[in-house]
């Protein structure tokens, strides 16, 4: 059996104080694979990314996340992404009058002084920065702009995998970003992620519907319904789901 | 009425001073008069800022060491006793000296005393005002002749004695100094003018649960005006970065000729008390004012401005920005008043205070005023209090910056748009101390 990079097994957590919503999700994700998390709305697919990244006001109840053989959980916010997870969120967060380079530079020399590397200089950081800005094809004046302050949806999202691009993040959490995507953006997205897959990598593509499956192929694709992952197999059932629906699958579950 | 008429409504305040700097008995009686009953104690505009109860009774008078520096067309002189060293004799502070010296950097005549410019009236009412005018220490006057242009950069530093390492000792006096700047710009001149008040922290300046308890009390009063003529234009920066034990009253009045401009920029930082008050007059038509603060609070700090824009002829603009940061137990106090007169038509005017406030225990206090006598107006004002925005730092934390990396980014995003006004170092210097002391948990301090 492969090396486990992620190992979740029977979490359980909630909003704080509110109604359980993870009841016993189990799920590895062996080094250098990249797993879909498919799920129906209100099945716990973006409660799993925040749990992951460690967002407040989310309480794990019971149960355990392995992440490199040490516990995730125990593990700070910036911690986790110094240690190399990524999240890239749903809905990107605008935040006026931090410049986007200045911000870009900021969390890679965070990422680097965590894996003994020294930090970039400016010159050497514009560079890699124009790289991945080409890569999911975003203008070089977005560096300039606040973060994510005003930028379309799209845009939004390609910075994400522009920062996934710049961190190289060894597990890559993905929460939908495929929503709200014209054909370009997606194609564009999608084949960023593609990119970043390699065999020290993992990624869990977290999604709805299967559209970015089109473009990134899933080694495993998992589907969560109310807590917990009810089936697993392999990157063709994406496209069953996608002509049968959750239905045959989660039955009377829900 | 002269002030030696008025002395018995209060004893006279006991000055332990220098003797060349001891104002003359009458006047001093007249300060005291001032301090225990007028001005600083009961007005209304002084509701959030016990003045008058934080001024020391007794103190000695000292002259602030000056570091200035000139360039251009900027003609400086001075009056009374400021950096003696550097500057062997110059008259005192009296009608007649302010009226020399005028003349001799070749400017016009000006109203003597009581208002050293034309932009005394932008201040008036004030208590300081008030008080300097009975009795300033010295005085830098600077004129720049029709369409020149000049600059001139002012440090002034006040260094509290350390307080006695013994108990038992016996405490060394209050410091003090009263001490103002003029400013006149002749028809189309253009000045740039950059203040700065520091001192060196004491061992008691560090910020700690006993803040200011054991520092001696020590104060800076300092009158800035500015006058400028048809056309002129101003670029001043005032950065107040006063050691923690200190009290600090500022003024600052500018008054705007026809076509006049002045883009001003102020910091409120330093001192335990600092209240500074900013009269604006816009009293020629076309005349503008883009005004813009930043006031960053920590530890027991109490940060008070007071503006008073008054739009007196008709299409002028102005603007006021005015950002408050505040951490520990610290205030902000922004009162932002507004007059528009009658004949004033086509007045513009913006106002905004947005404050953030940093931790549990700091309060922000916000009284936008706003009087129109005239319908032909434009006026906007908006105040906000609010926090971290903890959205935005959970993104940034999700990057794999610290919490307090990404605070500090926040704060300085906040008030990015004051700070990149600047263009001094030292105010940019003292700006970035500002807000690393107003981010420090009381757990782990920044220094």
């Amino acid at each position: 059996m492969s090396e486990m990079l992620l190992e979740i097994k029977d979490l359980h957590a909630r909003v704080a104080g509110g109604a359980e919503i993870l009841k016993g999700l189990s799920l590895s994700l062996p080094v250098g694979e990249v797993h879909a998390i498919m799920g129906p709305n209100g099945s716990g697919k973006s409660t799993l990314s925040y749990v992951l990244a460690g967002r407040e006001g989310y309480e794990v109840t019971s149960g355990s996340v392995l992440y490199r053989g040490e516990d995730l959980l125990a593990m700070s916010i910036d911690e986790r992404a110094r240690a190399g997870v990524f999240l890239a969120f749903q809905y990107p967060v605008e935040i006026p009058g931090v410049q986007n380079g200045y911000f870009l530079r900021a969390i890679l020399n965070a990422r680097r002084a965590h894996l003994g590397l020294p930090e970039l200089n400016p010159v050497e950081f514009m560079k890699r920065a124009k790289e991945a800005l080409q890569m999911v094809k975003l203008d070089a004046s977005m560096l300039k702009r606040s973060v994510n302050e005003g930028f379309s949806g799209g845009e939004k999202k390609r910075n994400e995998v522009m920062q996934m691009a710049l961190l190289e993040p060894t597990l890559s959490v993905l929460d939908e970003t495929d929503s709200g995507l014209d054909i370009d953006a997606l194609r564009v997205v999608g084949q960023g992620v593609e990119a970043l897959k390699g065999p020290a990598r993992s990624a869990l593509i977290i999604t709805h519907f299967p559209r970015l499956l089109e473009h990134v192929t899933p080694h495993k694709v998992h589907v969560l319904s109310a807590g917990r992952v009810v089936h697993t197999g392999e990157a063709s059932l994406a496209r069953e789901l996608e002509e049968r629906g959750y239905e045959w699958l989660i039955g009377g579950e829900r | 009425m002269s002030p030696s008429r008025r002395a018995p409504l209060a004893p006279p305040r006991p000055l332990t001073a220098a003797a060349p700097l001891l104002p003359p008995p009458a006047l001093a009686a007249a300060e005291g008069a001032l301090l225990a009953s007028g001005g600083f104690g009961k007005t209304e505009a002084l509701w959030y800022t016990p003045v008058g109860e934080a001024l020391p009774r007794e103190f000695v008078r000292l002259s602030p060491s000056v570091a200035l520096e000139a360039r251009g067309a900027a003609r400086v002189a001075r009056v009374g006793a400021l950096s003696p060293e550097r500057w062997p004799a110059s008259p005192p502070v009296t009608a007649a000296g302010v009226s020399a010296q005028w003349a001799a950097l070749g400017a016009p005549a000006a109203p003597p005393l009581g208002a050293l410019t034309g932009a005394g009236a932008a201040l008036g009412g004030s208590a300081l005002c008030a008080w300097s005018d009975l009795s300033a220490d010295g005085a830098l006057l600077v004129w720049v002749p029709p369409g020149e242009e000049g600059e001139v950069r002012v440090v002034y530093t006040l260094d509290v004695p350390a307080a006695p390492a013994a108990p038992a000792a016996p405490a060394a006096p209050a410091t003090g100094a009263l001490t103002r700047l003029a400013a006149r710009c002749g028809e189309g001149a253009r000045l740039t003018l950059v203040e700065r008040f520091e001192g060196a922290e004491g061992a008691e300046g560090a910020e700690g649960a006993e803040g200011a308890e054991g520092a001696e009390a020590a104060f800076t009063a300092h009158i800035t005006e500015v006058e400028l003529q048809a056309g002129a234009d101003l670029t001043y920066t005032r950065a107040q970065g006063a050691p923690l034990a200190h009290l600090h009253l500022g003024a600052v009045g500018i008054a705007l000729a026809a076509g006049a401009g002045a883009r001003a920029t102020l910091l409120n930082l330093g001192a335990r008390l600092a209240r500074v008050e900013l009269g604006v007059d816009l009293a020629g038509e076309g005349a503008r004012a883009d005004l813009a603060g930043a006031f960053v609070g920590s530890g027991a700090r109490l940060l008070d401005q007071h503006l008073t824009l008054r739009h007196l002829a008709p299409r002028c603009e102005s603007a006021q920005r005015f950002k408050g940061l505040l951490g520990g137990i610290s205030r902000g106090v922004f009162t932002g008043r507004v007059y528009v007169a009658p004949g004033a038509s086509g007045t513009r005017a913006e106002q905004s205070n947005p404050n953030l406030i940093a931790s549990e225990g700091a309060r922000a206090v916000s009284r936008p005023q706003l009087e129109i006598y005239n319908d032909d107006v434009q006026c906007s004002h908006g105040a906000t209090v609010g926090q971290l925005d903890e959205e935005a730092l959970f993104y940034l934390r999700s990057r794999g910056l610290t919490r307090a990396v990404g605070e500090r980014l926040l704060a300085e995003a906040f008030v990015g748009e004051v700070l990149e006004r600047l263009d001094d170092p030292g105010a940019q210097q003292l700006a970035a101390e500002a807000l690393a002391r107003a981010l420090a948990s009381p757990e782990e301090p920044a220094q």
